[in-house]
């Protein structure tokens, strides 16, 4: 469960007020006032969903400061990494007690019935990971020398709260963001309304497509014993649509807040869906953390340089810390385990090679299989134990008769009231927009795209999207799913 | 940037007047305008029995009604729709008007005795409460009673005036509320001329009858009898199928299971104290200014109450009608049914479904003036 309280949500009336007031006050004020603004703009965007947790963020900050400061200092190689291990061991930590402790200890607990550990009562602060990970690989680099310490405590504190990216990333390199805090700005119509199109669409996937399909998705998967056969396969289907959607729409927004204020953050998401390969997949998905996990755990683990069973040992280990990273379950470190596995199949038998005169076919052929794939590996992600998932991969064919398959189908839609004409609104409304989006966002950069054509296509754009969003847009309220992360 | 702001700023008008502007204009669910409502009252009090526009609002009917009436009636019916049959042709009272609400708890009940008061300065002369136990359950989830402002602020001014406080709006119905697992208020505050679910149903409605769906919902007259329709003293016409006995309505009849959950029935155990206290002092303002006070009981079918008294699924059917049965005793007011069909000699034959008695049932409870229980 993450921290209470409902914080500004992107897809609130409360970010729609903020996000504007920030931006008008952002350019009005003069440059060396904007990230002052912009600290304190963040800070309260993360109180919002619970202000003591404010003191961990600001623990966090101050322990990566210092210790990067006392990094560059020092020419002696203990002493930096006196200091860098300082540094992990208590960001670390701070996520240790908060997102895996009563995991260890319901863990050590299975071990004997004689072990008793006492539990924390404790809620998981929003965006824990994701702020840890950012002042972590800051410490690393600055250990590695690749970057330089952040004199300013105001501005380095900016670098890690920035409030687009706070909650659920991308995970951002100092080597990105702190320049671009600090740099002199003037605005940039193109740029501020390339953001707008970019939050917009962010919108859409979340608000339309995610919430919209979460509603069959949570049915399914909060009671998997009641359901059965092809409900299974429109669940998994769907959440694979979901969980994209609800975080690279996340990601969108962010980018596009960002981009309002004159700052550009790293793509997260490229198409991750047109994969023909694992690899590919997770070069297009997550791609913040994907990276941080190659940087920070493969490459240092000796990557693929320790020959052939080191390669596929390091592979196996980077995903199963990237499954534990998501959630203190065994569910996570399940679907973080296929992945690998996954990888370490195509290593082996040269399915992940690059090719030219394959690759056509290899495209044809590999999208559906990884997209099956990655979606069968979802089921672990999204069930609420791993017994459910197991239940849900064991019964996707249940009732189903070759001779006979209209039942199968018509049953499974019934089960999670879905007709027809619900599934082809989906269809058309979902899921074909995204695909061409994507398709599309494969050879040319979209939002920029729509920006160099005429008023009709611009206004078009925006005009469609801002009715559909209205029209079609789940209004309840509902946060993103990697914000428990 | 200003450019942009001013962009921004114009597509943001731009957009909440569509919303209102759709809201207001389709108001699919009648909860901005009244024409609707308007329009039945008016046709109602001429003495006609009026189809009932699709998705009227009750409450907003009533209101029409009553401001719209030139004399008060000597006898008014208040409850829910439990009690909807009660007209002239049952209770024999020539100038009766029937007001009950779906969906009625115990607040709508101060409702219309105000807007009486307000209008001609007095309560009616006699008035029938049809009482459900659920009115007396305190983890009742009902939120109707709200949704209307001028309904919700009449109620509450004689509400306040006899309890020494406004009722309480509820935040969750207990422990394991599913409407607040979200942590969302329990019921909604959207206004409806801004709301974004408003919006999102008008358009559908339009996307279901085009631009029909502007031209509103039209009340008329009707003489068919297979359609719904609210006849001249306040009571009720069901369509044929659901009316008179048959195979199909029996079927559901039968097809009820269980506890009655609806308004959390099942989780009411005893009669609560909130709700007690208000409907005694409701019964009190009128006694106190001469109107008869009459209680009415409408019994579950048959099978339903196999469920709730035989296997003891709903206590609290058992406890809100023994509390009756003292309040009335206690304050001479006349208690005219009970819960349990099987004291009336009612077939599940006479139920439209298992809380619903159709026209003969509602009769012959009527008719028997002192059941034994």
């Amino acid at each position: 469960m993450i921290g209470e309280g409902t914080g500004v949500l992107f897809n609130s009336l409360a970010y729609a007020v903020f996000l504007p007031a920030v931006f008008i006050l952002y350019w009005v004020l003069p440059h060396k006032a904007r990230w002052p603004l912009l600290l304190a703009a963040s800070y309260y965007f993360y109180m919002s969903w619970n202000a003591a947790y404010v003191v961990l963020i600001a623990a966090t900050t101050l322990v990566s400061y210092g210790c990067a400061l006392l990094l560059e200092k020092t020419d002696n190689v203990r002493k930096k990494k006196r200091y860098v291990g300082t540094a992990l061991f208590l960001s670390l930590g701070i996520l240790f007690v908060f997102k895996y402790y009563n995991f260890t200890a319901s863990l050590l607990e299975g071990i004997h019935e004689a072990i008793r550990i006492p539990r924390l009562d404790v809620l998981l602060p929003v965006g824990i990971s994701f702020y840890t990970f950012q002042t972590l690989s800051y410490v690393i680099d600055v250990y590695r020398g690749r970057t330089r310490a952040e004199r300013n405590l105001g501005v380095y504190a900016t670098f890690v709260s920035f409030f687009p990216q706070l909650v659920a990333g991308p995970i951002e390199r100092s080597s990105n963001l702190l320049p671009q805090i600090t740099s002199e700005k003037r605005f940039d119509y193109a740029s501020a309304t390339y953001g707008i199109r970019l939050i917009l669409w962010g919108l859409y996937k979340k608000m339309v497509i995610a919430d919209n399909l979460a509603v069959f998705v949570d049915r399914v998967f909060e009671n998997v014993q009641h359901y059965q056969g092809y409900s299974f396969v429109l669940a998994a289907f769907f959440f694979s649509i979901q969980i994209y959607c609800d975080f690279s729409g996340y990601s969108d927004i962010a980018r596009g807040s960002a981009k309002l204020l004159g700052i550009d953050l790293m793509e997260n998401f490229r198409s991750p869906y047109f994969s023909s390969s694992i690899r590919e997949f997770w070069s297009r998905w997550h791609i913040s953390l994907s990276t941080w996990f190659r940087d920070y755990v493969y490459i240092p683990l000796g990557g693929n340089r320790k020959g052939r069973f080191r390669t596929i040992l390091n592979n196996l280990i980077t995903f199963l810390v990237s499954g534990l990273w998501h959630g203190a379950n065994v569910t996570y470190l399940v679907w973080g385990g296929i992945h690998g596995a996954g990888q370490v199949v195509e290593n082996l038998t040269g399915l992940d090679r690059k090719g030219r005169k394959k690759s056509r076919l290899r495209r044809i052929i590999g999208i559906p299989v990884v997209f099956v794939f990655v979606t069968l590996a979802w089921v672990f992600f999204r069930a609420k134990s791993f017994p459910d998932a197991v239940y849900v991969l064991t019964h996707l064919f249940t009732d189903l008769e070759i001779l006979h398959p209209g039942a199968y189908f018509y049953n499974g839609m019934n089960m999670i009231f879905l007709n027809w004409e619900l599934f082809f609104q989906n269809l058309a409304l979902y899921i074909l927009p995204l695909a061409v989006y994507d398709g599309c966002s494969l050879k040319t950069d979209v939002p920029a795209w729509i920006g160099q054509r005429g008023p009709l296509v611009r206004y078009g754009y925006i005009v469609l999207l801002v009715a559909v969003i209205l029209v079609y847009g789940y209004v309840g309220q509902s946060t993103f799913v990697y914000f428990q992360f | 940037m200003w450019k942009l702001v001013l962009r921004v700023v114009v597509a943001a008008v731009l957009i909440l007047g569509v919303i209102v502007g759709v809201n207001y204009f389709v108001d699919a669910s009648q909860v901005i305008t009244s024409r609707g409502q308007e329009q039945m009252a008016e046709l109602v009090l001429a003495g006609h029995t009026v189809a009932v526009p699709e998705n009227y609002n009750e409450r907003v009917y009533q209101m029409a009604l009553v401001e719209r009436m030139k004399d008060i009636p000597e006898t008014i019916v208040l409850g829910a729709s439990r009690g909807m049959y009660l007209g002239k042709e049952i209770t024999g009272y020539d100038t009766l008007f029937n007001h009950c609400v779906s969906g009625a708890c115990i607040e709508d009940y101060y409702a219309v005795p105000q807007l009486y008061r307000e209008k001609f300065g007095k309560y009616p002369g006699r008035v029938i409460l049809e009482i459900s136990p659920w009115v007396l359950n305190e983890f009742n989830p009902e939120i109707r009673w709200l949704e209307v402002f001028s309904w919700r602020s009449a109620l509450e001014k004689l509400y306040a005036a006899l309890n020494g406080r406004k009722p309480d709006i509820k935040e969750s119905a207990g422990e394991t509320d599913p409407f607040n697992s979200d942590g969302q208020p329990f019921y909604s505050r959207e206004n409806p001329w801004f709301s974004l679910p408003y919006f999102q149903y008008n358009c559908y409605v339009i996307s279901q009858k085009g631009l029909d769906a502007f031209r509103g919902n039209t009340a008329r007259i009707s003489t068919d009898p297979d359609e719904a329709a609210e006849l001249p003293d306040g009571s009720v016409r069901n369509p044929a199928s659901q009316e008179n006995p048959n195979p199909r309505r029996l079927a559901q009849v039968l097809a009820e299971t269980g506890a009655v959950t609806f308004e959390y029935a099942h989780r009411m155990t005893r009669v609560g104290e909130k709700e007690s206290a208000a409907l005694e002092a409701l019964i009190r303002e009128l006694q106190e200014h001469g109107t008869e006070v009459i209680l009415f009981l409408a019994p579950f079918s048959p099978t339903q109450c196999g469920y709730s008294f035989d296997q003891d699924l709903n206590p609290g059917f058992r406890a809100a009608e023994a509390y009756l049965r003292d309040l009335a005793g206690k304050n001479g007011l006349r208690l005219i049914g009970g819960y349990d069909s099987r004291n009336f000699g009612l077939t599940d034959e006479q139920y439209i479904d298992y809380s619903h008695p159709d026209k003969s049932a509602v009769k012959a409870v009527w008719e028997s003036s002192n059941p034994s229980f």
